[in-house]
């Protein structure tokens, strides 16, 4: 049988036609509805994403803890050593001639070792904590508030630093790029009022012992919060509430002033308030520079020399001195070793502060008996000094002496020199005797980093930077 | 496990799809012939065609199909036979007429032919031809046989190839015919043959080479059809140059391909753009492919070396041996580059490796041995000048050099003098390469295996084990069935190298030592003083990387039907990186106590690639079309590791994990897949108009939900108006193209995973093990989009002995995609984000090349090539307000520079003076543009204006030259600023000759400012302005080769079949005025080590 086919062109022959035939078959193979599914990944395993860090004990454990690691971290050098730098207590012999700017206070607006990004970097890790929390899903309701009061206490702190060095800062509370990458620069007095509210949240949130960390004082709990807040409604000149909340750690219960000054930064000592601790086999960094080994590094200036009282037991504990090249030079030995598995934790807050902060209420609200009794008390305890001081006549007398008992007690510590010279007013006349050729009043705040300067539109630079 | 189910799923309907036809198609010819030779019996009375034909159908039970024409044809058939073959009966009935048939499976089909009709209607006068049978022998331009000639009929599709001894033979139905010969390198030629005959055909070969080959993705056409822009280098032209990364050996050669190379140290990164850059912040790196499969592109990122000194991280291609390439070919417009979508953007590099060919079987060994030095340093100063300096330095400060500000002037011996850029860069480096190849093959089979050793030491003062080596081994196997449906190709690179540096940071400070340092003490140890490194130990801190590449492919064709080919690629490609850098104890300050410490970084990347193809050829009327539809699956996983290992007990084990206490570890594991599918047609109307279309839509696991996929295409079209019947007989214009495509290609060369935020552990706080935030997601970001538009002519006169290709295009991306950098104050310095800018590349391409004198001798031939480009940042909406601000300006190049205007040095004082561009009174290191109110002005772009290169080949008897310029027209840093020049003067820092110039008294009309000790503003200032910044254009001979190939008569008495004795030169001389090391780094911010002049002696024997 022949059969008649129609072709409509005779170029067309059968082969033609089954090729094409498979053709189109095959191109509609490869418009697979699979292939979406191919393209998304399984999992991520070599990271955690964000969304399921606090929706376990474990994990919001871990990323608070982690708060403090990045606090430890990036933060050990420049409250312990740039803030002394700029201050009048050390001065930089090292080889590290990046040191200088701050010994010098010649900080420029590109310096790599001003602490802005790694606070903002904090203060990230903090707010993502309390979105995190307060979403609460799947952590237990007892730890949720307590890693809540955790964030808010850190959260306060970095600000407290960042208001401290820059001045108006801006307040970040979220973690929407959106609303951050544009922020402008918050009055100083309304990031103050964020700290105490979020001090405030931490103290009624936290427990009031340490049985959270197992007795280690490197975590916050109520009192820790409370230190800090006593130490920010001072800095506010709030003389009655910084009393208030002064008293309350002293009275405590929890803490008492070591007798004399060794083991002032050992760890979980009966002073401390907060560490940050150690893992087993860390050495501490700081400390590095700090010790002179061979070669002078950080060098205590002649003002903090020439503060301590003679007899005074810790100017020969917490300063020690070597020579080199016929010279002698005195170095701090707060930390007395730079080697691994040390038992040495950076202190951040400790009791004798608070002894000061309600020295310094009361003498501003011309208590000075009580102001001059706190004072005599460390004198006694950290220095040996056994001949107590009389009660001073006028304020200014007994400012001097809480001023002269925070410069040799606290000394190359939490910023602390640095920043009571500029809270009290006295940083030009201390600053100018001290470094005529270099300093300017406006070093007093350091500059807002450029790149930032740059990238936010709405972020105007501090005066002397521009 | 979806997805080995998938997989799975895909490879079962592939396997079964081939399986099914396959058999059926296999089949088909011993059926058909034994269709024709069945015996019929018929008498067939002057009955019509399709009555004639069911008569015999019914006879033989044979089915006959065919179409209108045949069914409606009023030819009258006589036939009365009686046991004769069907074919006989066929080919009698249909003698005099337009009708042919075919057997076809079970049946027969007749179809009406057009040509046939003709020559029918001619043989009304005169006989009828017969079939006729061909027969004949191809040479080349020497007589030697050609194997693998095309032959086809004209008007046909019916083609033949001649054999390995260059015979070959054509039967065809029809008599006056015209047979068109055709061979890759030759010209194509048509013969009119009529009746029977013998032919010798001598192929020529075509000065032009508009018939070469260039591979385009997923195919293959020649310089003359393409529709698209591809430059192609060949391997003799790679293999001219003494260079270890085949990256190299393009520098120059391509128009529109811009390439520098990061260091001359061995293993350098590369920096490879074409046609400019397109994107503001993100990926570049345009696409390789070897032998069908994605290689990696960024360049391999060092342990340990900060991002800004880039240029001394490796380039993953150092791993791919120069002597195995065949060519490489460069893909630059839309019409070439769209088939690669997503990953297309920054234009194609296609890499083919070399393959067996058919015949005697082949040995050849060639090694070489050479030595290099830097092409190009700058002269610093010497003690007397140092000192000179710093006295100045002193005085204009207005101090006293003590021991403790000034031990160079006051303790330190003014009479030592040493040479720190000698010691360090001035050493000589040397190179042996060696490689043997094995090849040959049959008509069937083919196979290539090579072994390569290549050993290469640094200009770097010598360490222990240092230096380069590498090994590689190739083999490719071909292999086509006896039927020729299925072909076969499987080709395995596996190369391992070894790189022993020391650490390759230190250089940028290294050469401003100052040159009486004391080294050693009086009692010749290493001295250490307070404040500076000691190079010389610190030298003994090195960096050791060893990488193993293994890359295998197999390419697979069959033959489903006539015109339908089924392909698929598989791929595979992994490679490993290890990497050491070892800091001994003794490279640091002994009173510093630090004990020895090592980095040790381990990158496993595997890509695994999956891609199944059908390409379908058809005549249709005058014109052939060709389909591709194919699908890519494709998957790449990256693992990393490092460790921080430290306080080895001893330097003797600081290569082990074992002995030191680990301080850090951290792990990575990048999962990206990808999958597409894509297709393109090609119209090719009589070899005179081409239309391209081609389309790929991608999905990429690079971006979040819903952003995965998107779609690419292209459209181009040439018209070969030299085929055109008016320019046909043309004596001067021997070729002519015009051609022009647009098309879309994107871009996700973004890292993975920046959709999502995430956590990571970091050191334990106490005994606590911690989480920290390391990324900020952005969920929104999408792919992004270059529009590529080109027009270009390309125009063959006198035989094609001049070649002309002129190409302008215009590519446009937008939506860029950049890793944008966000203020710190978000908590992060950045996240991955599309910006709304639009930048465009635009520019002129030529390629000329001639063939000035060819004889039997004597020959001449010249090829240059001339890149015009223009970057512009064509919008940015937002630009004042975002990030980049201070960087881009609309209008203007990406790469511009913003610094200072130096308005000369005030005679009065010495210091610098700046233009105040806001007129503020002071100097502020901003932008003048965007209302950024500083005062840095645009000094330039570290865009060439122009670049291009020439070579010019002579061949004398045995004898080759070949000399390659290479020229540039560019602005650069120079010395003034590249980093750490404003030290000039302070803090024992040395400097260069090129400084002494400087201001000392009054009145001093000068360039360079006083140098200060301390507070040194001028010199800053000086660094940062546009005296800093200049001419860096440079022409260079890139390359000398010269080679001697030894007469055959004589060889041949020796037992070989080819000697041949050459020398080469790489970078041999370059003419610049440029302040500095090398020109080709003046994009730098960084003294980096520059390239090498390298002269090497070979020989290469073939047996």
């Amino acid at each position: 049988m022949i059969e008649k086919m129609e072709l409509k062109t005779k170029t067309i022959n059968r082969c033609g036609c089954k090729a094409a035939a498979v053709f189109m078959l095959f191109s509609l193979l490869l418009i697979s509805p699979a292939c979406k599914k191919f393209v998304e990944i399984d999992s991520v395993t070599d990271k955690l994403l964000a969304s399921q860090v606090y929706t376990s004990d474990a994990t919001s454990n871990s990323a608070i803890a982690g708060i403090y690691r990045q606090f430890k971290t990036n933060l050990q050098d420049p409250i312990f050593i740039y803030n002394s730098l700029a201050s009048d207590d050390i001065v930089n012999y090292s080889p590290s001639v990046t040191f200088d700017p701050y010994s010098t206070n010649t900080l420029l607006s590109n310096d790599p070792r001003l602490a802005w990004a790694n606070l903002y970097n904090i203060v990230y890790a903090t707010n993502s904590a309390i979105e995190g929390l307060s979403a609460g899903k799947g952590t237990s309701e007892s730890a949720r508030q307590y890693y809540l009061g955790e964030a808010k206490f850190n959260r306060a702190l970095a600000y407290f630093y960042l208001v401290n060095w820059f001045g108006d800062v801006p307040l970040v509370l979220t973690t929407d790029v959106s609303v951050s990458a544009t922020a402008s620069r918050t009055p100083a007095a309304q990031v103050y009022t964020q700290i105490i509210a979020d001090l405030k949240d931490a103290q009624a949130a936290l427990g009031d012992d340490y049985s959270y960390t197992g007795g280690d004082r490197s975590r916050a709990n109520k009192w820790v919060a409370t230190a800090l807040l006593a130490r920010v409604y001072l800095y506010q000149k709030d003389w009655v509430n910084a009393k208030l909340q002064a008293d309350a750690v002293i009275n405590s219960g929890l803490y008492s002033l070591l007798d004399g000054p060794t083991g002032i930064f050992e760890q979980n000592n009966a002073e401390a308030i907060l560490q940050w601790s150690n893992y087993s086999s860390e050495s501490n960094f700081s400390a590095g520079n700090f010790i002179f080994n061979t070669t002078p590094n950080l060098i205590c200036r002649d003002n903090l020399l020439n503060a301590f009282e003679p007899g005074d037991l810790r100017k020969t504990t917490w300063i020690a001195s070597k020579a080199y090249n016929g010279a002698t030079y005195y170095y701090p030995y707060k930390f007395t070793t730079t080697s691994p598995n040390t038992t040495e934790w950076f202190v951040v807050l400790r009791l004798a502060e608070q002894y000061l902060i309600r020295a310094e209420a009361n003498a501003m609200q011309n208590d000075f008996t009580d102001a001059v009794a706190d004072i005599n008390l460390i004198r006694l305890k950290h220095g040996g000094l056994t001949t107590a001081l009389p009660v001073p006549a006028d304020q200014k007398t007994c400012m001097d002496l809480i001023m002269n008992q925070r410069q040799v007690d606290l000394f190359t510590e939490g910023c602390h020199r640095w920043f009571d010279l500029k809270r009290t007013g006295r940083i030009d006349a201390v600053m100018t005797a001290e470094k005529p050729a270099t300093w300017q009043s406006s070093s007093a705040l350091y500059p807002i980093p450029l790149g930032d300067i740059l990238k936010d539109p709405n972020l105007k630079q501090n005066p002397g930077y521009q | 496990m979806d997805k080995a189910l998938y997989f799975m799923k895909w490879t079962t309907i592939l396997f079964a799809f081939i399986v099914t036809t396959a058999f059926g198609v296999w089949a088909e010819p011993v059926k058909g012939q034994n269709v024709l030779l069945r015996k019929v019996t018929v008498n067939i009375k002057a009955q019509l065609l399709p009555k004639a034909l069911e008569e015999i159908s019914v006879a033989s039970g044979v089915k006959f199909t065919y179409g209108g024409t045949v069914a409606n044809s009023k030819l009258t058939i006589n036939a009365d036979v009686k046991g004769k073959e069907l074919k006989a009966v066929l080919d009698n009935i249909l003698k005099n007429s337009p009708y042919t048939y075919e057997a076809f499976n079970d049946e027969i089909i007749i179809r009406y032919d057009s040509e046939k009709e003709k020559s029918e209607k001619k043989s009304s006068v005169s006989p009828a031809s017969p079939a006729v049978d061909i027969h004949g022998k191809i040479t080349d331009e020497k007589g030697l046989p050609l194997p693998g000639v095309t032959i086809t009929v004209k008007g046909t599709q019916m083609a033949f190839s001649s054999d390995a001894n260059g015979f070959f033979s054509v039967q065809t139905l029809r008599d006056n015919v015209t047979l068109v010969f055709s061979y890759i390198g030759y010209k194509t030629q048509e013969i009119p043959v009529s009746g029977h005959q013998e032919l010798t055909v001598k192929m020529v070969l075509d000065y032009g080479k508009l018939d070469q080959v260039q591979v385009i993705g997923y195919g293959a056409t020649t310089r003359k059809l393409n529709t698209g822009d591809v430059s192609t280098v060949k391997a003799n032209v790679i293999e001219s140059q003494p260079v270890t990364n085949p990256l190299q050996a393009l520098e120059g050669r391509v128009a529109g391909l811009q390439i520098i190379q990061g260091t001359g140290l061995p293993g350098s990164g590369m920096q490879v753009e074409i046609r400019g850059r397109s994107s503001l912040l993100s990926n570049n790196y345009p696409l390789y492919i070897i032998d069908g499969v994605p290689f990696p592109s960024a360049n391999l990122e060092r342990i340990g070396t900060p991002s800004s000194l880039s240029g001394q991280s490796g380039s993953p291609m150092n791993s791919i041996n120069p002597d195995d390439i065949e060519s490489i070919d460069v893909l630059k417009d839309a019409d070439a580059t769209a088939i690669y979508g997503s990953r297309g953007s920054n234009g194609v590099i296609l890499i083919t490796t070399k393959k067996g060919s058919t015949g005697k079987t082949v040995f050849d060994v060639n090694v070489n041995n050479g030595f290099g030095t830097v092409t190009r340093t700058a002269q610093p100063l010497n003690t007397a000048q140092y000192l000179q300096v710093r006295n100045d330095a002193f005085k204009n400060s207005g101090q006293t050099p003590g021991a403790d500000n000034a031990p160079d002037l006051v303790s330190w011996s003014p009479n030592a003098d040493f040479d720190w850029q000698k010691w360090y860069i001035g050493n000589t480096a040397h190179q042996t390469n060696a490689t043997a190849t094995l090849s040959g093959g049959d008509k069937q089979t083919t196979f290539l295996m090579s072994g390569t050793f290549h050993n290469e030491s640094s200009v770097l003062p010598q360490i222990s084990g240092e230096g380069y080596e590498r090994g590689n081994f190739h083999l490719n196997v071909g292999h086509t069935s006896l039927n020729k449906k299925l072909h076969v190709d499987a080709t395995v690179f596996f190369s391992a190298d070894k790189n022993k540096l020391p650490m390759p940071t230190a250089l940028m400070y290294l050469v401003e030592m100052n040159p009486n340092y004391p080294v050693y003490d009086a009692n010749g140890n290493l001295n250490w003083v307070n404040n500076k490194t000691n190079y010389i130990a610190a030298n003994q801190q090195y960096d050791k990387v060893e990488n193993n590449n293994l890359n295998a492919s197999l390419s697979l064709k069959y033959n489903l039907f006539k015109g339908l080919d089924f392909k698929s690629n598989v791929g595979y490609n992994r490679i490993e990186n290890n990497q050491i850098d070892a800091s001994p104890s003794t490279s640091y300050d002994p009173s510093y106590g630090i004990l020895g410490n090592s980095e040790f970084g381990k990158q496993l990347v595997q890509t695994f690639l999956f891609e199944p193809q059908l390409t379908y050829t058809t005549v249709i009327g005058n014109g052939k079309l060709d389909l591709l539809a194919g699908s890519t699956i494709e998957q790449q996983l990256s693992d990393g590791y490092l460790f921080l290992v430290d306080s080895y007990s001893s330097d003797a084990y600081i290569e082990s994990l074992n002995f030191g206490s680990m301080d850090y570890r951290t792990a990575s594991r990048i999962d990206y897949k990808y999958i597409s599918v894509f297709g393109r047609a090609t119209y090719n109307w009589d070899d005179k108009y081409i239309l391209n279309g081609s389309f790929r839509r991608d999905g990429s696991s690079r971006f979040g939900p819903g952003k995965q996929f998107g779609n690419f295409g292209s459209i181009g079209a040439a018209w070969l108006f030299s085929n055109e019947a008016f320019l046909k007989d043309c004596r001067v214009l021997s070729f002519g193209k015009l051609h022009g495509s647009y098309g879309t290609t994107g871009n996700d060369g973004i890292g993975d995973y920046g959709y999502l935020s995430f956590y990571d552990t970091s050191t334990n706080y106490g005994n606590t093990s911690t989480l920290i935030p390391t990324q900020i997601a952005n969920k929104n970001y999408q792919w992004e989009v270059n529009k590529k538009l080109e027009l270009g002519i390309s125009l063959g006169f006198l035989k094609n002995r001049i070649l002309l290709n002129a190409a302008w295009y215009r590519n446009r991306s937008g939506n860029e995609l950049v890793s944008y950098a966000l203020p710190s104050i978000t908590g992060f310095t950045g996240y991955i984000a599309n910006l709304p800018a639009v930048v465009q590349n635009r520019g002129l391409e030529f390629e000329v090349n001639t063939t000035n004198v060819q004889s039997n001798q004597f020959t001449w031939t010249t090829s240059i090539n001339l890149t015009i480009p223009k970057n512009t940042l064509l919008s940015f909406p937002g630009l004042q307000s975002s990030g980049y601000a201070n960087s881009y300006v609309v209008g203007q190049p990406l790469n511009i520079v913003q610094k200072y205007h130096f308005l000369g040095v005030n005679p009065a004082d010495g210091t610098t003076m700046i233009q105040d561009i806001n007129n503020d009174g002071k100097y502020t290191q901003l932008s003048s543009y965007n209302g950024q109110g500083g005062d840095y002005v645009i000094a330039g772009t570290t865009d060439p204006k122009w670049y291009g290169g020439m070579n010019n080949s002579f061949r004398y008897k045995g004898f080759q030259l070949d000399i390659f310029l290479q020229y540039t027209r560019q602005d650069g840093y120079n010395l003034y600023s590249q980093i750490p020049a404003a030290t000039f003067g302070n803090d024992l820092y040395s400097g260069w000759t090129a400084y002494l110039n400087y201001w000392k008294n009054p009145g001093d009309k000068v360039t360079v400012p006083k140098p200060e000790i301390s507070n040194n503003m001028s010199q800053t200032e000086f660094q940062n302005s546009d005296a800093g910044f200049g001419d860096a254009s440079f022409l260079r001979v890139k390359n000398v080769s010269l080679s001697y190939m030894f007469p055959s008569g004589i060889v041949q008495k020796w037992g070989m079949k080819n000697l041949r004795l050459y020398l080469q030169g790489q970078n041999v001389l370059t003419l610049t005025k440029y302040k500095g090391y090398d020109p080709e780094q003046a994009g730098s911010t960084y003294l980096l080590v520059p390239p090498l002049k390298m002269f090497t002696a070979g020989l290469q024997i073939t047996f």
